[in-house]
């Protein structure tokens, strides 16, 4: 009776994750654990590497965080536990990733090498490899604005290329990638619209910025907003 | 050829410095120096000048090139790059103070 009662007493009070959210302290290296209802601080984790540049995706019952590090660190959070689950060292350098629309895939954008790496989402485990290469193939470009896309599809920019990549992973092992070219110059950073349907990244290389429409990607990318 | 352009364009930047831009920084502008360097020049080269868009500037990376050099691109960035010019921001000085700077290591907080 006394150890089930004192059982009872070690379980944390039950709560839902939709409030929690991880704050990256991108000089120390550590992330906070906060609920946004309170509008508290509940953990403070650490061992996710090095963090000076950072972004995180949530799951999508919201029980887990995704941190993709400056080192290349992949760190799955468990935020309802406040620790790390699993951590991968994917690349030398990356900039940010995505997650599938069903949860099942964790897509990193990598500056170095160059490419985008997709993972499982439950057990980190690498599934495919795809180098950013372009021109005569042999110089890979930093890849940026990653972002997930209707379906299993990533969409994405080569920074050194002018180019737009849409990935299609429902065959994750075996994702199709089609390639948009001579998109601009040096594009710095993407998102898809909150309809869903458009791709839009900006450039660095000249005012401007582009769109693709991914209901119809084979019309290329057109120019939009001129600087 | 290469050495030709190099020296006229040292020469360019000297003749543009301000007069009293040779002067060394004292504080409090080194603070604000060390700070652009972290949070401006390492939105592309990295917080920790570990790289990113742009590449690493660690001591490692730069303590076997021209400081120069270092610091003529520091002031007039490098064309068709990403590297933007900061000769509106830093003087002659502060460029080349940026450039000891980095070939130190930036200290810690
Ligand atoms: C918008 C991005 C960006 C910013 C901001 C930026 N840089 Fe750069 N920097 C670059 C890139 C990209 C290169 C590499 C250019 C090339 O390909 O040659 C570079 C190159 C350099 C180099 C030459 C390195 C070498 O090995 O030759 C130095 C030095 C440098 N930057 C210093 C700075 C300093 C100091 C600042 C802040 C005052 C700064 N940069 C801000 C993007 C940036």
């Amino acid at each position: 009776m006394i150890v089930l009662l004192l059982a009872g007493c070690a379980q944390p009070a039950l709560r839902g994750t939709g409030d929690l959210g991880l704050i990256i302290e991108r000089a120390a290296g550590r992330v906070k654990l906060i609920e946004t209802t309170g509008r508290r601080e509940l953990a403070s984790i650490e061992g996710l590497g090095d963090l000076a540049h950072a972004s995180v995706v949530y799951s999508r019952d919201g029980r887990y965080a995704y941190v993709f590090g400056r080192d290349g660190g992949l760190t799955k959070v468990d935020l309802l536990r406040a620790s790390v689950e699993r951590r991968v060292i994917q690349a030398g350098n990356s900039i940010g990733g995505a997650i599938s629309q069903d949860g099942r895939l964790i897509a990193v954008a990598n500056y170095e090498p160059g490419g985008v790496r997709i993972f499982d989402a439950a057990t980190l485990e690498p599934l495919a490899d795809i180098p950013s290469a372009y021109g005569d193939g042999t110089r890979r470009a930093k890849v940026v604005g990653i972002t997930d896309a209707s379906g299993s599809r990533f969409v994405f920019s080569l920074f050194e290329a002018g180019e737009i990549w849409i990935v299609d992973a429902s065959a994750p092992r075996a994702p199709r990638v089609e390639k948009i070219r001579n998109i601009g110059k040096q594009p710095y950073d993407g998102f898809v619209t909150p309809n869903g349907r458009h791709y839009i990244a900006g450039l660095f290389g000249e005012d401007g910025l582009v769109l693709v429409d991914l209901w119809n990607p084979e019309a290329g990318a057109r120019r939009i907003l001129e600087g | 050829m290469g050495d030709r352009v190099v020296f006229a364009a040292v020469f360019w930047v000297a003749w543009m410095v301000p007069a009293g831009a040779l002067d060394n920084p004292v504080e409090p502008r080194r603070g604000e120096l060390v700070n652009m360097v972290r949070q401006d020049c390492g939105s592309c080269h990295g917080l920790t000048m570990k790289g990113g868009l742009g590449p690493a500037l660690l001591p490692s990376n730069i303590s076997a090139k021209d400081p120069e050099q270092l610091r003529f691109v520091i002031l007039h960035g490098r064309r068709g790059t990403a590297m933007p010019p900061w000769s509106r921001f830093l003087t002659d000085a502060e460029a080349a103070w940026v450039v000891e700077l980095l070939r130190t290591g930036l200290p810690r907080d």
